[in-house]
């Protein structure tokens, strides 16, 4: 792992919402609840009418075409995915963009019996048009010694 | 199971949320969880990937089951009531494993106006080993 990235913050990029990336995210965790799949869904206990994202749909946020991306130079036959945190300021809609930064805000070792891990911890977060947060994204990769 | 809206007054601190199984989990839902959200880390699809990493064969993304763990705190508390969600990722989880999913509630509180509960939440398999280890926060409407 490159640890001269700590501190490091890519560029903004857009992430557009599409309502069919929804559907098939939340069919890839069989969940079938309406709220995901059915603008005029009548699920009584969801405080939201009109589809929204899954809690864990974020995961996409490190998978968008286009952009960049802060080069940890991992040798990928040793990466593990430590830990993953979401912070939910607004629901997550179709049609929204969303306007995004990563940064690496801690790089750590730890030592075990299996030799020294390398630790990186990168938060994204999302705005809307208006400059308010939608979502904080933090995950922790870990590339075994 | 999704239910009916659940209110602050409904919640005790030590209740259990309704669990969620998956059981004979398969490379096939791997695969779907890749295309759909994007992770095409070979380690969790690419047999030959994962031997020459070390590894036995392929595993879960950590992802997929903290996806299937979203599934007991939406179906409970509803869409839109979820304030904070993390987990550690304790254990590998491996084709034809069982997962089953739970919570339970360890703090009821008021923030301003806001009625908040905390949950220990874990995904545990069929050896019941923890696989997922985390929180999660729900602000829940009052009977009024």
């Amino acid at each position: 792992m490159d640890k001269s990235v700590l501190g490091k913050e890519t560029q903004e990029f857009v992430w557009e919402v599409e309502k069919g990336k929804i559907g098939d995210f939340a069919d890839a965790i069989e969940d079938d609840n309406p709220a995901y799949y059915d603008d005029g869904h009548h699920v009584e206990n969801s405080t939201l009418r009109g589809v929204v994202a899954p809690l864990t749909f974020g995961t996409r946020l490190n998978f968008i075409r286009g952009a960049e991306r802060i080069d940890l130079k991992l040798d990928w036959h040793k990466v593990l995915h430590g830990e993953q945190q979401f912070e939910y300021f607004k629901p997550i809609r179709p049609g929204d963009k969303l306007y995004c930064k990563t940064k690496i805000v801690e790089i750590y070792e730890k030592s075990g019996r299996s030799g020294t891990m390398t630790f990186a911890v990168a938060e994204t977060t999302c705005r809307d048009k208006n400059g308010e947060i939608v979502l904080i994204a933090r995950g922790t990769t870990i590339e075994r010694s | 199971m999704r239910g009916k809206r659940i209110y602050f007054e409904d919640i005790n601190v030590n209740d259990k949320i309704p669990e969620l199984v998956m059981s004979n989990l398969n490379r096939t839902q791997f695969v779907k969880y890749a295309g759909a959200s994007g992770d095409f880390n070979p380690i969790h699809h690419d047999q030959t990937f994962a031997e020459a990493s070390g590894f036995k064969t392929v595993f879960a993304m950590g992802m997929l089951s903290m996806g299937y763990l979203s599934r007991i705190l939406t179906d409970y508390f509803g869409v839109g009531n979820v304030t904070k969600f993390g987990v550690r990722f304790a254990a590998m989880t491996w084709p034809g494993d069982n997962i089953t999913c739970k919570g339970i509630i360890t703090k009821k509180y008021t923030d301003g106006a806001r009625n908040l509960v905390d949950l220990d939440v874990f995904c545990e398999n069929q050896k019941g080993e923890k696989t997922l280890i985390g929180s999660a926060t729900a602000c829940l409407p009052q009977k009024g």
